[in-house]
């Protein structure tokens, strides 16, 4: 169970955990500790979303929370290295704009630790390919709405196989209508009905 | 003049009843338009070129008992009334065919919430808009724009009635309503932001709500009286199950839907949920509107068989093949997938046939041809 920091978290009083994080930090309190707090609390809220006692709004709200309470210690942070828990490049295929599940799973992977590239949207595959060789990550996320983008997902998939990078580069896509036959259709791995599974996923994949 | 057939099947089947076939109406004008080889720019500036296109279509695959939402003529409009303009094709180096498309941006801040129920919503929208869209601030300008958008949407109207003679029904029209909720997410504050307000900001976001409803039942009621078609589209995706708890639905969002439900339904209009993600789980909430007046239309998301049972007594449910069916899968599946909904969502009747959501811009012409037979095939009510 999450300690004060993460119960309030958990509530999601906004005002609460930002006073008790600073307050923390000035008692002494180990930076790497407050967000390990931080932390339990987000990994309370992704259970309850999984088994549907919170919803999106909550997964969200609380994920805001967290970037304040992290912007805060990270004043204190300095050369205190954090690991990662892995390396995900992300954002919506070239042809498609919409971007709240994109940002969603940015937000919430970056708040579960993840080192997160996101490239924005209507990102062409060469985009994708170079941020993946840039940074090494095994991850690619790829997000969209429209039935377009499962085009530009396909030829996405095969820019990383074509640049030899597919071997070590697990493919995770999204987006409101995407299906096993999405999947197969593009040549990912797999996709992530929400964030929250999205999430998990990332981590199996990274782990 | 007589009402068509197509016209008394949709009615009969809005009343829960049985008509002598199920309806087949779908949300068509994207697909339609790239298929007769016109660009999304031709198909949302120039009707004529649009209803060419749904023709043509039309002759090719089949013909449909009507077309839910079309932005067919209303790129104007759209243009015209959107705070935070969208992409659109052929307007700010996007390219002539591309689908239009929403930014999620925030035009306003949150303490504007006060100022929309202090100063009222109409004043301040325009007032907003004026910001947004600068040019419009010169007279002459907003008079040149705003006379072509009445052309617009009266040429809209006519092409309205020309299907109607045709026997292909415009199920809503250009009747648009949203709750003041669904609003302001969209148009004005952006996905994030608004999620954040509703924590942050309840009471405010009730008080412009409350501000702000009647200037949207306003506009409906301008596409009824413009088209002549009693029913108006009441669009729903942000305070969806998938994305708002129903704590949250119970106290902000579910007043609006009944009241915006009631005003429309107390004039003899029949709204048209159009209701986008998943809804299952808000599903018994919907007992709460008006009984056998409202017709449901969910995209693929929500589970439409669960809607059977839950609102199968209640109102006309109305969907939902799949857009990655269209696209993806072949005819005997589309086949397939619309003889269940038929035999099972519609066994009773009180069920329209349609795309879930839009027919995409590259689903199969075959797929498409496979969905409109379905009804013939397998949707005659004895």
């Amino acid at each position: 169970m999450a300690g004060e920091i993460g119960n309030l978290l958990v509530e999601l009083e906004e005002d609460k955990v930002l006073d008790s994080v600073r307050a923390s930090l000035n008692d002494g309190v180990e930076p790497i500790a407050v967000v390990e707090e931080l932390r339990d609390g987000m990994s309370e809220i992704g259970k309850r979303f999984e088994a549907k006692d919170y919803y999106l709004s909550e997964l969200i709200m609380s994920a805001e929370i967290f970037k304040q309470a992290m912007e805060i210690i990270e004043t204190k942070l300095s050369g205190a290295s954090q690991a990662t828990k892995g390396t995900v490049v992300l954002g919506t295929v070239q042809g498609d704009i919409h971007d709240i599940g994109k940002n969603i799973v940015a937000s919430i992977l970056r708040c579960e630790g993840f080192e997160v590239h996101d490239l924005g949207v209507d990102v062409p595959p060469e985009k994708f390919v170079a941020k993946l060789e840039e940074t090494g990550a095994g991850l690619l996320a790829l997000s969209g709405l429209l039935t377009i983008a499962f085009d530009t997902m396909k030829t996405t998939v095969e820019a990383v196989t074509a640049a030899g990078l597919r071997d070590r580069v697990r493919v995770i896509i999204g987006g409101g209508p995407v299906n096993e036959a999405v999947v197969e259709f593009t040549g990912a791995d797999t996709f992530g009905k929400d964030a929250s599974e999205a999430v998990r996923l990332a981590a199996q994949y990274t782990g | 003049m007589a009402n068509s057939l197509a016209f008394e099947r949709i009615e009969a089947a809005t009343r829960l009843q049985k008509p002598d076939r199920v309806p087949f109406v779908p949300i068509i004008d994207i697909f339609a338009a790239k298929y007769a080889g016109i660009t999304q720019h031709e198909m949302m500036f120039d009707i004529d070129k649009a209803d060419y296109s749904l023709l043509r279509t039309m002759n090719d695959l089949g013909w449909i008992d009507g077309f839910s939402l079309s932005y067919g003529g209303l790129g104007s409009l759209l243009e015209f009334i959107i705070p935070n303009p969208p992409m659109m094709p052929g307007l700010r180096g996007m390219p002539d065919d591309v689908e239009w498309m929403f930014m999620e941006k925030s035009v306003m801040e949150p303490s504007e919430y006060r100022d929309i129920a202090e100063r009222g919503a109409l004043r301040w929208t325009v007032e907003k808009v004026l910001q947004t869209h600068p040019h419009l601030k010169s007279p002459s300008t907003l008079v040149r724009e705003g006379s072509g958008v009445v052309h617009d949407l009266m040429k809209v109207g006519r092409s309205a009635k020309t299907w109607r003679r045709r026997g292909v029904e415009p199920l809503v029209a250009a009747n648009l309503v949203f709750t003041p909720m669904e609003w302001m997410s969209m148009m004005l504050r952006g996905f994030n932001d608004f999620l954040f307000d509703m924590f942050r900001h309840p009471e405010e976001i009730k008080a412009a709500s409350d501000a702000y409803k009647k200037t949207l039942w306003w506009i409906g009621m301008a596409g009824v009286l413009t088209s002549g078609v009693k029913r108006v589209f009441m669009g729903g995706t942000r305070t969806s199950a998938t994305v708002i708890s129903p704590k949250q639905f119970e106290e902000l969002a579910l007043p609006e839907w009944q009241e915006t439900s009631e005003y429309f339904v107390k004039r003899g209009i029949t709204p048209m949920l159009h209701l986008d993600s998943d809804w299952t789980a808000f599903l018994p909430y919907l007992k709460h509107l008006p009984a056998r007046k409202c017709i449901l239309n969910l995209d693929g998301t929500s589970n439409i068989f669960k809607a059977k049972e839950i609102l199968g007594d209640h109102m006309c449910i109305m969907g939902d093949v799949p857009a990655p069916l269209l696209k993806l899968g072949e005819p005997d599946e589309v086949d397939e997938y619309c003889r269940r909904l038929i035999k099972e969502v519609g066994a009773d009747g009180g069920f329209i046939l349609s795309s879930g959501c839009s027919v995409p811009i590259d689903a199969k012409p075959e797929n498409v041809k496979a969905m409109i037979a379905s009804v013939n095939r397998y949707g005659k009510y004895k």
